[in-house]
């Protein structure tokens, strides 16, 4: 019997000698590579953390938001009474956001800030298709987790798609700017967009 | 020479354990990555097809916005058969090295019946341009998603060459496992059971090195998020990956339970032999001077 533990004690050191010479081996000549390949591979490997928890908005005494939005939710619903609209808004101008709804320029302001603020979407039937309907003060309204804006339209205008001046981000004055592509009922890529300027009424 | 020979044979039985590694480690890639049928099972299995669909179908929508067109146009232009056929085409250009090209022939077709039937009036000659090159535009979109490489023929002629070097490497690892372990045995000629211990050392060791692969490729690797050109496609290579790992863990666990068997029926009969011998030796001797 104790031959026989001797024995199998022995082997299986011999078996982890083995071991550990491959591994060895493998980790001087393979080591960098297999790495290299490793990391490449985690590259890819993105982590998808469920973080769906949104901090509460509020504007402090100063108008600026507190606690944005995360890129890509909704924040906020857009009505156009004139022409039975009622959307949500997302932060955010991707072509996945604007499949949902109505898009928030990333670079504008949010409403209440006193500011310019930029939305947009496509102009299908569901969306703003019927913005030719649209006349000079129509109101807008935007609902918010943090507050009600009530918007007055004192323009509208035909751009192309490269003027952007004609989209101005300032901060003196809360202006709500909506616009879709343009003609309504284009066949194809459209390149003129039809903006529609809104004044905060309170 | 007591020690030469235990040398020799300490480096003839990591040739063998390397040997069994290597042959485990081909078996595996020849017969899933390197396999159609498997692929093809795996696209089942991951419902490949209903995902490509989905994905299609949230692509096309991003044209439809801008297009003037409502959403309708879009719907059940593409169906799981078309997409099930083209992947077929697409497999057998890169496994078989056929040239077939995807027809895009019928997404057409039902493209421009649900936009004629969208219309309520004629088009312009303008507006017919414009929906040509948005019939033209999805099919592109279709082509795009289905096949991510333009390199299908260059993916087989390097498929159909480590075909060629995997049938070449098995036969010198077949050689090597068979002169190896007639070595092993051939030097244990006077205590003939212990080569089955001895060739239970590197089954076992093949099996831990398995196992060892398995942990290490798991803590590294996070296969399990792996986001790779689409959702679909994703979620075949996370399945192949994860197919591959678990069954070199299955191997490893197979071989190292063969490898000790052997090492415990090796010690096992030796001692027992060697038991038996030295009693028969005692009698020997009680026979020889009456004692």
């Amino acid at each position: 019997m104790k031959k026989f533990v001797k024995a199998t004690i022995i082997d299986v050191i011999v078996a982890l000698l083995i071991l550990a010479v491959i591994i060895f081996s493998i980790y001087i000549f393979l080591g960098q590579v297999i790495e290299e390949n490793i990391s490449l591979i985690n590259q890819v490997a993105i982590k998808m953390e469920n973080n769906t928890e949104q901090k509460e908005m509020e504007l402090n005494e100063n108008n600026r938001l507190q606690n944005y939005p995360e890129y890509g939710t909704q924040y906020a619903t857009i009505e156009i009474p004139k022409i039975d609209i009622n959307l949500p808004v997302y932060y955010g101008d991707t072509l996945e956001i604007l499949k949902k709804g109505v898009g928030h320029s990333s670079g504008s302001y949010f409403p209440g800030e006193g500011g310019s603020i930029v939305y947009m979407g496509h102009n299908s039937r569901n969306v703003f298709r019927r913005f030719s309907e649209l006349q000079l003060g129509n109101e807008i309204k935007v609902t918010t987790s943090y507050g009600e804006f009530n918007y007055r339209i004192y323009d509208m205008q035909l751009i192309n798609e490269t003027e952007t001046d004609k989209l101005p981000i300032q901060r003196e004055k809360e202006i709500l700017m909506v616009y879709t592509c343009y003609p309504f009922n284009n066949i194809g890529y459209a390149t003129q967009r039809y903006v529609v300027y809104a004044e905060l009424v309170e | 020479m007591n020690t030469v020979i235990k040398i020799f044979k300490f480096i003839l039985m990591i040739i063998l354990t390397v040997s069994i590694i290597s042959m485990v480690f081909i078996n595996l890639v020849s017969s899933t990555v390197l396999n159609k049928e498997y692929i093809l099972g795996k696209l089942d299995e991951t419902f490949y097809y209903m995902d490509i669909r989905e994905e299609l179908e949230n692509n096309f929508e991003n044209y439809i916005g801008q297009s003037g067109f409502e959403e309708e146009v879009l719907q059940n232009i593409v169906t799981e058969d078309k997409i099930k056929e083209d992947t077929g085409i697409i497999l057998s250009n890169i496994y078989d090295g056929t040239s077939q090209e995807i027809s895009t022939e019928e997404i057409e077709q039902n493209l421009r019946t649900n936009i004629e039937n969208s219309l309520d009036t004629d088009l312009t000659a303008t507006q017919e341009k414009m929906v040509d090159q948005y019939v033209k535009t999805i099919c592109d979109q279709y082509l795009n998603t289905m096949s991510h490489t333009s390199y299908e023929n260059d993916i087989h002629n390097m498929i159909t060459k480590v075909n060629e070097y995997i049938g070449l490497a098995n036969k010198v690892i077949i050689i090597a496992i068979v002169i190896s372990a007639l070595l092993i045995v051939i030097s244990d000629y006077k205590k003939i059971v212990k080569a089955l211990s001895h060739l239970g050392i590197s089954l076992f060791t093949s099996g831990i090195f398995g196992i060892i692969v398995y942990i290490y490729i798991n803590i590294k690797v996070k296969i399990d998020n792996i986001l790779i050109l689409n959702d679909a496609i994703s979620e075949v290579i996370r399945n192949v990956l994860n197919n591959i790992l678990s069954t070199a863990r299955n191997q490893g666990i197979t071989l190292l339970v063969i490898g000790v068997a052997m090492i415990l029926i090796g010690n096992g009969i030796y001692a027992y032999l060697n038991r038996k011998q030295g009693k028969d030796n005692e009698q020997e001797i009680i026979d020889k001077t009456g004692m």
